[in-house]
């Protein structure tokens, strides 16, 4: 079984596993568990004041105090931004992969382009976005202009999570991309050779033998990205720091903890475990709905 | 192959070095500061001379504001000139929440010697506001962790009616109030006006005929930064206090009942809003604070809202420009408009278990001597707290005549409920909400998810 | 299968407007670094009128972009190495099921892709550690054997033949030799990309030195350019051209390795 000799050297791999674990469990998934016990108190910032078990008063506050309103917002919109980022980031990925991988002529460039945004990152990606669109005279707001009307981009209540939704997706559709294309160039060619014999069209050669072929890249994608999109809000923090109406569940965690108000611990460790929850049921249901499909195809 | 156990192990040795090494660093200063007069007791010197010399860094956070920002790095020099063995580390970053959160978990984390707060002590909950919200300074001095003035010398230097009133509680001091300032008004172009005739307004009816007249000649009347959201609340508040009658009445009647968000005086400060920013330049949403000053010296709006203490910063965006400050007339009776509105601004306070708080109590000694007191009224553009400080600004002595009957604004006056839904929190009325700046098309209808808001959180 | 012609130009299309969304921010910064002031006032979206290279001088020096860029080579390189290291130490016995449990620890590492955010409890505990606003206190937050470099090593090293460990055990190989020189070369397509996901991910994180680093000197360049930013907003060349300053390093070195991140690359995500 282990072929690396006895004693000391048998030891070795758990020793030298246990440094990353220590450092998980001490900075990673133990805090993540103290969060838990964070949601039952009223522990707040400040240093040397005392703090009690308030058992699940903070979920009520989180549902039915008299600022519920908000917070729903704020997880309803973590719902439609998991949704359009899901949906559209991985279907424009697709599309685009699909395409870029016959043979176009400069398809490194393509592939390298589109992943770009990336590598530099939030702060650089939120800067340059609110630099086109910026309401007083950007040239986004020109070419509105040409068109009789104006916009406030990401500072308008009624279009700024709309526009953080975009960033989020042109940042990471990229690497959707990548993966897609690694699925497909995993895809044997000869297959799509027989189905052109057989006279099957387009369509018919994606539906029954492209798309069933990268259901694994497809899992990995869809995964990632409705992970991702429920947990991020650094784009939030960059783009509108939260004004606006586009606040997340996950930025409020952040936002109940660093804001402008004594850092509320109880109550934002028991919207980071509702965010948790909501987190882990839809994690659960899509992996059991797609390896039951990888399984099928 | 021994080769390589040794490489792993100095690996991880490395790594928990390094990672004990944090803990190391404090240690060592710790120590260093104990046994520092023991140690040096074998030098000729007097023992009590050396250890006061032991090297300390003093921590104090404040907020990007041009003119402060510059007297506080020279004034900081000067500091350590006097005391050498001081170094200063003066960490600035932007007056928005970036500073809340600093001030948040630099206080958690107990790494900050002085903190400056952007009021004097306002908004206490009161007989008339049964279960309110005890602001962060409050809760700061409940826990212990602001340290007691009251027996320092340096705070008879200042106005004792304005240290009662900015930042005492409990009978004791809490903090150095360093000036007060009014933002109830607006800037206006003085060449702009003079060019085209016009004059500073009094009444309402004149303010919505200059403004047309400014239109009339093609020229943007009235910036806001609205990216902020927060200055737009200034001009709102300019209306409030010119509008209403007694503000703090209409304040007590929203506890009890007796005054509503959707009584007609609170309706015309918001239509009023409203209309200043259906007339204000396109795209203001998109003009940040920090660009506002920039916006109004480059001449581009006749008129910004903003508080008098960027006067400085205007005045170093462009040299050239002459420029004045009026009170938002509300009202059309003039008599109601002349006072300007403002509050204590920046509050000092030292840390009660600061690691330098002797130091911090010297800084706030030398800051609070007349000669570096009357430098920073000069750089900041505040109405000093000291008597007998001689003012040059020719800004603020040209207000002279509006300051007379200074009266705190509405956000030092309101206090707030606990819990409060997003149309009725924080410390003002919220006309960001109206189009064009907002969502919401009609100031009825903002006025009654405000009242809806208030009404839920009793 | 032959394509047709108008479905060629139709595939032409489709890309050229998807590069446009792209590149054409990226040129309006360009263009935005290369004008004075007055200019981009003027007309912000026409093209520039001469090349104002001035700007990055004065850029660099109000933005004090030296000290950031330092801290964040510091953070990155430290924390990637170490993550590299730990990442190889959890994936290699993990995936070959050399230690008791291995499904049990790779099921507990995975598990960090989706609990609850230790946002609180982890600034509670690095403020007790005496780690808030220290150099080292960032680096450990940063430095994970759990992340995506393990996640990549084990679906890779999976896919090595395991009479490979076994012939080097006979030649005399000890487990440390044979990590760090069979297994490692072997590795390589997904090390490379390994490390770069890693440095990418430390290099951009914003949220971590906005609460653990609040000392001006000890800011990465995220940190640094966000607040260069909200003090020249008014300046908007000037700003360009300290985003320029942060970005054109990592597109000039992103040239020479995005074959391994955009190819090989990902191979090991997809069996995750």
């Amino acid at each position: 079984m282990y072929p690396f000799g006895k004693g000391l050297s048998r030891h070795l791999p758990l020793l030298l596993l246990m440094l990353p674990l220590a450092l998980y469990v001490i900075f990673g998934i133990g805090p993540s568990l103290a969060t838990v016990f964070f949601s039952f108190t009223n522990a707040t910032g400040l240093p040397g004041v005392d703090w009690d078990f308030i058992g699940l008063d903070n979920y009520k506050r989180f549902f039915f105090s008299s600022d519920s309103g908000d917070r729903l917002d704020a997880a309803g919109r973590s719902i439609y931004f998991a949704l359009a980022v899901v949906f559209i980031q991985n279907a424009v990925a697709l599309f685009m992969a699909v395409i870029i991988n016959r043979k176009l002529r400069g398809d490194v460039f393509y592939r390298a382009t589109f992943f770009l945004p990336v590598v530099l990152g939030v702060t650089v990606a939120g800067l340059v976005w609110q630099m086109v669109m910026n309401p007083f005279g950007g040239p986004a707001q020109t070419v509105l202009n040409w068109f009789g009307t104006s916009s406030n981009f990401f500072g308008s209540y009624n279009v700024a999570f709309e526009m953080i939704i975009f960033v989020q997706i042109w940042m990471y559709m990229g690497y959707s991309l990548v993966i897609f294309l690694a699925g497909l160039q995993s895809i044997p060619k000869d297959m799509y050779e027989a189905g052109y014999i057989d006279g099957t069209s387009r369509w018919q050669s994606f539906r029954h033998i492209t798309f069933p072929m990268i259901a694994p890249a497809m899992t990995v994608n869809l995964l990632l990205s409705i992970i991702g999109s429920l947990q991020t809000f650094d784009i939030i923090y960059v783009l509108t720091g939260g004004k606006f109406f586009t606040r997340t569940l996950a930025f409020d965690v952040f936002g109940t903890t660093f804001g402008n108000t004594t850092a509320d611990y109880g109550l934002s460790s028991a919207t980071a475990m509702i965010q948790f929850v909501f987190v882990f049921a839809v994690t659960i249901v899509a992996v059991i709905y797609l390896r039951k499909r990888e399984v099928e195809m | 192959m021994k080769r390589f156990t040794l490489l792993m192990l100095s690996l991880i040795l490395v790594f928990i070095l390094a990672a004990c090494g944090g803990n190391n660093n404090n240690n060592n200063t710790n120590a260093a500061n104990e046994k520092a007069p023991a140690t040096t007791d074998d030098k000729a010197e007097a023992p009590a001379e050396v250890a006061k010399d032991e090297p300390i860094t003093l921590k104090i956070i404040h907020w990007q504001n041009e003119g402060t920002n510059k007297f506080y790095e020279e004034f900081n020099k000067k500091f350590t000139e006097k005391y050498p063995n001081i170094t200063v580390d003066y960490t600035t970053v932007p007056s928005d929440a970036t500073y809340d959160q600093l001030q948040q978990t630099r206080i958690n984390a107990n790494d900050t010697d002085l903190l400056a707060i952007k009021s004097g002590f306002a908004s206490v909950p009161q007989d008339w506001s049964p279960g309110a919200q005890d602001p962060l300074w409050k809760q700061w001095i409940d826990a212990g962790l602001i340290a007691d003035l009251s027996n320092e010398g340096f705070v008879d230097q200042y106005n004792q009616v304005d240290v009662e009133n900015s930042t005492t509680y409990n009978g004791k001091v809490y903090g150095i109030n360093l000036g007060k300032v009014s933002f109830t008004g607006l800037f206006y172009n003085k060449t702009i006006f003079a060019d085209n005739g016009l004059s500073v307004p009094t009444t309402w009816d004149e303010f919505t005929k200059l403004v047309a007249d400014l239109k009339a000649k093609n020229i943007e009347p009235i910036g806001f930064a609205g990216k902020d959201v927060w200055p737009i609340n200034l001009a709102v508040q300019g209306l409030q206090a010119s509008i209403h009658d007694d503000q703090l009445t209409y304040i007590k009647g929203l506890w009890d009942g007796s005054t509503k968000y959707t009584d007609p005086v609170a309706l015309e400060v918001l239509d009023k809003s409203q209309w200043m920013m259906k007339n204000a330049i396109s795209g203001f949403m998109g003009v940040d604070y920090g660009s506002l000053p920039g916006l109004f010296a480059s001449g581009k709006v006749a008129m910004i809202a903003d508080g008098t203490w960027d006067a400085p910063a205007i005045a170093t965006a462009n040299p050239d420009l002459k420029f004045g400050y009026f009170p938002i007339p509300g009202s059309n009776d003039a008599a109601k408009n002349k006072d300007l509105a403002g509050k204590y601004d920046m509050s000092w306070m030292v840390l009660e278990k600061a690691k330098n708080k002797d130091a911090a109590l010297k800084w706030l000694a030398m800051h609070s001597e007349t000669e570096h007191y009357t430098d920073f009224t000069n750089a900041s553009g505040f109405l000093p707290t000291q008597d007998n400080i001689p003012v040059n600004s020719e800004f603020i002595k040209e207000l002279a005549p509006n300051l007379t009957n200074f009266k705190l604004a509405w956000d030092q006056l309101f206090i707030n409920r606990q819990n409060v839904g997003d149309y009725a929190k924080d410390s003002s009325v919220h006309a960001e909400f109206l189009a064009p700046a907002g969502p919401i098309a009609t100031t009825k209808e903002l006025a009654d998810k405000s009242q809806k808001d208030w009404d839920a959180a009793k | 299968m032959r394509d047709s012609k108008s479905l060629v130009v139709f595939r032409y299309f489709v890309v050229y407007l998807m590069l446009a969304i792209y590149l054409v921010p990226l040129f309006f910064l360009f263009n935005t670094a290369m004008k004075t002031q007055p200019e981009y006032i003027l007309s912000p979206a026409k093209l520039a009128e001469g090349f104002q290279f001035g700007n990055f001088a004065t850029a660099w020096e109000e933005g004090n972009f030296s000290t950031f860029i330092t801290n964040s080579l510091i953070y990155t390189i430290t924390s990637t190495i170490f993550s590299i290291f730990l990442s190889l130490f959890a994936a290699y016995p993990i995936a070959r099921r050399y230690v008791k449990f291995s499904d049990f620890y790779y099921l507990l590492f995975i598990m960090s892709l989706f609990l609850p955010s230790a946002l609180i409890p982890q600034f509670v505990l690095i403020n007790w550690l005496g780690l808030y606003d220290t150099e080292i206190g960032y680096i450990i937050l940063r430095t994970s054997g759990t992340g995506i470099a393990f996640l990549m090593f084990v679906g890779y090293i999976k896919s090595i033949s395991r009479e490979l460990d076994e012939a080097a055990a006979i030649d005399g190989s000890s487990y440390l030799r044979f990590l760090f020189s069979i297994l490692i070369p072997l590795i390589k397509p997904v090390l490379a990309t390994g490390i770069m996901l890693t440095a990418i991910g430390t290099w951009n994180d914003i949220i971590g030195p906005v609460i653990y680093l609040s000392d001006a000197g000890k800011q990465p360049i995220t940190r640094g350019l966000f607040a260069f930013s909200g003090q020249y907003m008014n300046n908007w060349p000037l700003l360009a051209c300290g985003i320029l300053i942060v970005a054109l390093p990592l597109i000039l070195l992103y040239m020479y390795v995005q074959r391994f991140l955009v190819s090989g690359a990902l191979a090991g995500s997809v069996k995750l």
